[in-house]
């Protein structure tokens, strides 16, 4: 056997050069031909499986041998290398957080003759770690002892970054969405960050025409009180080509995936800044824009340094992501904020407004009532009547400037309730008495009584009282008198206050005591004066002391207004 | 002899009508915005009674009112509190004020007060 004709015939070259055919050359011959044609077919689906990141491996429990695929089998027996490795060997490939986990996996596929299948990360021959799904299947000889493992490798860094990018991305609209903070939406921009997507966060709001710093992480905390000692003394520039300066003009995001110190030279405006930047250490930078009603208020910026990893278009895309959250988020965080001052200064307004009004209600009530002493004196009916009603009517604004104060308070929580024992009957009786002086052309009649003790405000039930009978007078334009029922039922202490006047329709019934109903007369088409605040207060008092207020009326013949709240003790009297 | 009374509430409308009631009760009145005339006394023109206002411009009634009764020349004056604030009254006792009278009030009720604490 000549070397040379074999190689010929096997590279191809004509007959000629081949002399004796013997069957056993021939053969031979054939043989290294068909074990060419496999070493290439070895290599094209190498190169595919390389292609689809696809890789299949072997493990030979019994002879603890690990190969990484057939193919690579194969060619490493061609070229005479060890084509296996032990299994703790190929171990030391699996990333070490992640070891335990893969051996128990495999262990309950080995036990429960169930397909293995685990997802790990793994070293490649240049130290970088990469995301592997495996799936494989065991083989058992017929006593039941494992022989081999089978499977497949799959890289799977593409789908592993798109779900951490998702879960990154659903983790941080729950951030966003748990806080209504302008400052603290913003840092926790900034700290979800860091450092599941980069080293250092910046989130840069335009206020007063510049970019002011107003959250920043870093994976280094020391660090993050340095960059924003150094945005302090370097601060931003609007009028840039590049940077920060033009993704606020442009609105558009950018990606600088690899840093170059040419860049850094280009950037620095004095060789300490050069200085400072170069000891930083930028690896890779992007940039997302956060808007707000369309305009560009400001920029997020990621930068890796430390951990060595180059952003990409994946990257940005997921960063753009996070900015249009975050920028929905800080759009709700500023309309809560502006809403919160206007109801603060609504508020205060108020408070400030019935404190106003009452100072020239005072002078005036006071001179009016001089001149009542005067008229006195000097015998004038006249105008003593007419102040009379004046000083009347100056009550009545007074309490309307209370109303308005008190439909504030209990808005805002602040009304403040006594808690102390008092007989249900005292209130009722004190304002019957006050406003039978007042209203000296309607007959107020108390019907019952309670040996109730109810715990509460004392003086506000008296409010609530006040209102109801004050309401059924001035309701009741034609008739002259309001029966005020007093009574005790199951665990309730019971009040009703009945009125013979105009009533209330059947589709104002549930309304009257909403804030600022007022009901009309539909026969005198005449709505009745007052803010319409009363009833809505009452109700709330009532409410507050655990009862119920509740009315039923019928048009044109009158309305009972009940209200029951639950006493405390009943005291039992003598006869 | 007439009775002295000393009046300060930060708004002129409110001290004018004073005057007049006062005066024409045969009260003799001294009323001023300036808190300052509550320590400008002298022997001769101490007050009988102090009318004043819990919300002054610029300062806190109710600190003048604990200041004059820690002083000895003042500390004796009876003072009657007055406000527009409801909750005011809860914490006149706390400042030493003798009593309180919320605004608006009816001139009977204050002239009730007076002849109570001049007597």
């Amino acid at each position: 056997m000549n070397i040379k004709h074999i190689s010929a015939k096997l590279n191809g070259y004509p007959h000629s050069l081949t002399s004796e055919k013997s069957s056993h050359d021939q053969q031979f011959v054939e043989l290294l031909a068909e074990r060419k044609k496999m070493q290439e077919q070895l290599e094209r689906l190498a190169l595919s499986h390389q292609a689809a990141q696809i890789e299949s491996f072997e493990w030979n429990i019994q002879k603890n041998q690990v190969f990484s695929s057939p193919e690579e089998k194969a060619l490493k027996e061609i070229k005479g290398k060890r084509s296996f490795k032990t299994f703790d060997a190929w171990m030391k490939t699996v990333y070490p957080l992640d070891r335990e986990r893969v051996k128990n996996v495999l262990q309950s596929a080995i036990d429960s003759h169930a397909e293995f299948d685990c997802e790990f990360r793994v070293f490649w021959s240049d130290k970088s770690i990469h995301w592997v799904s495996s799936k494989g299947k065991v083989f058992y000889e017929k006593k039941g002892s494992p022989i081999k493992l089978l499977g497949i490798n799959r890289n799977i860094d593409a789908q592993k970054k798109r779900e951490q990018n998702s879960d990154f991305l659903s983790e941080a609209s729950k951030i966003f969405s748990s806080s209504l903070d302008y400052q603290q939406t913003l840092e926790s921009v900034a700290n979800l960050a860091v450092p599941a997507i980069a080293d250092w966060c910046n989130v840069d709001i335009i206020q007063n025409g510049k970019a002011q710093q107003v959250a920043i992480a870093h994976r280094n905390p020391k660090k993050a009180k340095f960059a924003k000692e150094f945005r302090k003394r370097y601060p931003i520039d609007v009028n840039e080509p590049t940077g920060i300066a033009e993704v606020l003009r442009t609105g558009e995001p950018r990606l600088y995936p690899y840093i170059t110190d040419e860049m850094l030279v280009a950037a620095a405006k004095t060789k300490k800044q050069l200085q400072i930047t170069r000891k930083i250490g930028l690896t890779s930078v992007m940039m997302a824009p956060i808007f707000s009603q369309k305009e560009t208020i400001g920029v997020i910026t990621f930068v890796t340094s430390e951990t060595k990893k180059h952003y990409d278009q994946s990257d940005l895309q997921m960063a753009g992501e996070l900015a249009s959250r975050a920028s929905s988020a800080i759009e709700n965080a500023r309309h809560y904020k502006e809403a919160q001052d206007a109801v603060r200064l609504r508020d205060d307004f108020i408070s400030v407004a019935s404190h106003e009004l009452k100072t020239p209600v005072t002078s005036v009530k006071m001179f009016t009532q001089v001149l009542k002493k005067h008229s006195e004196k000097k015998n004038d009916r006249q105008a003593l009547s007419y102040l009379s009603k004046m000083n009347r009517q100056l009550n009545k604004l007074t309490e309307l400037i209370v109303d308005l104060l008190n439909v504030r308070k209990i808005q805002t929580g602040e009304m403040e309730l006594h808690n102390a024992l008092f007989k249900f009957e005292k209130p009722i009786k004190e304002a019957v008495e006050m406003l039978q002086q007042i209203y000296t052309k309607y007959t107020i009649t108390v019907i019952g009584k309670s040996r109730c003790v109810i715990r509460g405000d004392k003086e506000r039930i008296g409010q609530v009282v006040t209102n109801l009978i004050s309401n059924a007078i001035k309701y009741s334009p034609s008739a002259n008198e309001v029966k005020v029922y007093i009574g005790t039922k199951g665990k309730y202490a019971r009040l009703s206050v009945k009125d013979f006047g105009i009533g209330i329709s059947k589709e104002h019934l549930d309304k009257v005591f909403e804030r600022f109903y007022r009901i009309n007369d539909t026969i005198t088409d005449k709505t009745f004066p007052g803010l319409g605040i009363g009833l809505y207060i009452s109700y709330e008092i009532v409410r507050r002391h655990g009862g119920k207020l509740w009315v039923e009326s019928e048009i044109g013949k009158g309305s009972t207004f009940h209200v029951a709240i639950p006493f405390e003790k009943r005291k039992r009297g003598k006869k | 002899m007439n009775k002295k009374i000393a009046v300060v509430d930060d708004d002129e409308g409110i001290l004018e009508a004073f005057d007049v009631l006062l005066s024409e009760k045969g009260y003799q009145v001294q009323s001023s915005s300036n808190a300052k005339i509550l320590f400008d006394f002298t022997k001769d023109t101490l007050p009988d009674l102090i009318v004043l206002d819990v919300l002054l411009s610029g300062v806190d009634g109710r600190d003048i009112c604990r200041k004059l009764k820690s002083q000895e020349e003042t500390k004796n004056i009876p003072i009657i509190m007055i406000s527009a604030h409801p909750g005011a009254g809860k914490t006149m006792k706390e400042v030493g004020a003798d009593d309180f009278i919320p605004k608006p009030f009816e001139i009977d009720e204050l002239f009730n007060k007076i002849e109570k604490y001049t007597s």
